[in-house]
């Protein structure tokens, strides 16, 4: 019987390995540049992850589930100018952002239909998706930004509570309700079955259209929240933004643990994903490199994530042969 | 009528190329006759010439049941490779094309590994390397652009046979697609992608390595990005650092369009040309109305969604 001591246990977590690299980031980029770990660069990097943090969180649920939503961006994208057009009519702050909420719904729905009805693989039906909603955006506005007027809204997009950003509270609050929802209710454990194994999880009586459905219209429901926050914090909703942020969080969630194939991975994991993807990047610029580094550094961080991964899910399969023999 | 007519009537590229056609008369009709212009139709084909090369690559690895979303910034950060190969280091024009060829190779064997050894889902592989690629673009290309002057090579772009009209492009493009329609209907190499894509452990069991295909596939594909991105680079006489991006999606769209299904194993390079014209006459039908270009990327979805519609209808109608 192999010795589990918890702190055996908490070593050898995927998570520690990931709080350890970060704090060799955080320590490797303090001594490059002092400025690094101060408050208001600090703050940068909360305000800078609260997005792609935001859209990462519903994303990841799709990804649990095994169907990636490459949508998200592009949905933020429009939520947020159409938050900004709403107030812009003179609609107060609250219906705006629900009737923002409820139009990430639809597009949530329209991509469960299409992955539904027509059996079309997720990842090219809201590739497709993506390209008609971004589209939109762009004839919407004619391709110029627009504003947000409403004071209190944008007070909430540059606010600070207890001196960190109210977006990163928002995107904190996401990751820990979702985070729980996943490891502890029915619900959470219905998405990872079907992400495991889903003829298994047909057969175990799960309703994989519900699940994808209710999947779908939460992770663009989230998107939109996301769009919103952003324009509230920029002051303006421009056709462009949020575009390829969602990627970030894909990969932040990746380095965290969520495995594509589906059926791994958790929201603690995909947080500490997030932190350490957001502190590098932003210690790549404060060490004075330019963003098309920083693009370089994501894609190849996220090869060393999942070579990790790999490496990991060969060890554990070996350690669990040798337990078994 | 004929048994053979009905036989061509019921194949599934009939019915593409019926479309082809009414698209063709309705922008012919909305457009008063300026679609048919001689210089219109050289537009067409220069738009066609670049996605082709990316439709043969996206193609064949949609039939083998995988798919590459790098391919659109492999071929621009190859065309910029060529470009500082002509331009900074003042190396002969085939040289140059070959080392972006190889860049093209390098990252194909590259995407390949990190799916079969590595065990990565194609598509967040290749989601990486775009990324990569995307940021090394970026990087040799200086932020913008890297100016070719090379005879040889804006030749290779720019001249046209006919009076101005066919440009060699379009003939190596051409050339291109029927040698790769070729191989993958006639040859034993074709046969062998189609049963993978099929049903993969039966091709595995009846002695094809899929490993060895899927290297060949993705190397085959980044090779042809290279040559996009050269082509675009040469008629433009620079390598910009956007390059052919925004192409990648049309060669899938095209690819899908000609039907190439994504439950693998089916579709053809008749099919994917016949998909190619159709997409680009539409693209270059919707400008010539005067169509906002935004539009235009909501119908370049939609149109994808529609192809995927028909796919599943067609899926059906099979089995």
């Amino acid at each position: 019987m192999e010795k589990t001591t918890s702190f055996h246990k908490v070593t050898s977590s995927k998570s520690f390995v990931l709080i350890l690299v970060l704090v060799l980031v955080l320590v490797v980029f303090w001594l490059i540049n002092p400025n690094y770990l101060g408050w208001q660069n600090i703050k940068n990097i909360l305000y800078a992850t609260s997005l792609s943090g935001t859209l990462a969180v519903g994303i990841g649920c799709m990804l649990i589930s095994g169907s990636p939503d490459l949508s998200a961006g592009a949905v933020g994208m429009v939520g947020g100018i159409l938050v900004a057009m709403l107030l812009q009519a003179g609609i107060p702050w609250v219906p705006a952002l629900l009737i923002t909420l409820v139009f990430g719904a639809v597009a949530g729905s329209i991509n469960a239909f299409f992955q539904l009805r027509f059996n079309m693989m997720p990842f090219i039906s809201t590739l497709a998706m993506a390209s008609v909603w971004r589209g939109l955006g762009y004839v919407v506005t004619k391709a110029q930004s627009v504003s947000v007027a409403d004071p209190v809204f944008t007070k909430l997009g540059t606010a600070t509570l207890l001196g960190i950003p109210v977006p990163f509270v928002i995107t904190l609050i996401l990751y820990i309700v979702y985070g729980i929802i996943l490891s502890s209710t029915k619900f959470g454990r219905r998405v990872y079955m079907i992400g495991g194994n889903r003829t298994a999880a047909e057969l175990a009586g799960i309703n994989i259209k519900k699940m994808r459905t209710i999947l779908c219209i939460n992770c663009s429901v989230i998107a939109s929240l996301g769009g919103a926050i952003l324009a509230g914090r920029m002051h303006s909703a421009t056709a462009g933004s949020v575009i390829g942020t969602e990627f970030d969080g894909i990969i932040a969630s990746c380095l965290g643990g969520i495995s594509f194939g589906g059926g791994s991975g958790g929201m603690v994991g995909a947080f500490i994903g997030l932190i350490l993807l957001g502190a590098f990047k932003n210690g790549l610029s404060c060490a004075g490199l330019n963003t098309y580094w920083q693009i370089v550094a994501s894609g190849l961080l996220l090869i060393v994530a999942l070579v990790v991964d790999y490496i990991n899910a060969q060890v554990r399969a070996k350690a669990m042969s040798k337990k078994i023999a | 009528m004929g048994s053979s007519v009905k036989r061509v009537m019921k194949r599934k590229e009939f019915s593409l190329v019926i479309v082809l056609v009414l698209i063709i008369v309705l922008f012919g009709i909305l457009t008063k006759g300026k679609f048919f212009k001689p210089l219109n139709i050289r537009n067409i084909l220069n738009s066609m010439v670049i996605v082709a090369f990316l439709t043969i690559g996206e193609g064949m690895l949609i039939i083998y049941g995988n798919i590459d979303l790098s391919a659109g910034t492999v071929g621009t950060l190859s065309a910029i490779v060529m470009a500082h190969a002509v331009s900074t280091f003042g190396l002969p024009w085939w040289l140059a094309i070959l080392m972006a060829i190889c860049c093209g190779l390098i990252t194909g064997f590259i995407n390949a590994t990190l799916i079969t050894k590595l065990n990565f889902q194609p598509f967040i592989a290749t989601l990486a390397m775009k990324s990569v690629a995307e940021g090394l673009a970026d990087v040799f290309g200086n932020a913008s652009a890297i100016n070719i002057e090379n005879k040889t090579l804006s030749w290779i772009g720019n001249y046209k046979f006919a009076n101005n009209i066919i440009p060699v492009s379009v003939v190596i493009a051409l050339v291109f697609i029927i040698v790769y329609g070729i191989i993958l209907a006639k040859s034993k190499f074709g046969r062998q992608i189609y049963l993978c894509g099929g049903n993969r452990q039966a091709a595995f069991l009846a002695g094809i390595n899929p490993v060895k295909t899927c290297y060949i596939l993705f190397m085959n594909m980044g090779a042809l990005a290279a040559l996009a991105g050269c082509m675009l680079a040469s008629r433009v006489s620079s390598a910009t650092v956007t390059g052919v991006n925004s192409n990648q999606f049309s060669g899938v769209t095209a690819a899908i369009l000609g039907g190439i299904s994504f439950g693998g194993g089916t579709g053809g390079m008749v099919g994917a040309f016949i998909g190619l014209l159709l997409l680009n006459c539409f693209n270059n039908g919707m400008t010539l109305i005067g169509m906002d270009p935004y539009w235009q990327t909501v119908a370049s979805g939609a149109l994808l969604l529609l192809a995927l519609i028909i796919d599943y209808y067609n899926n059906r109608k099979r089995s």
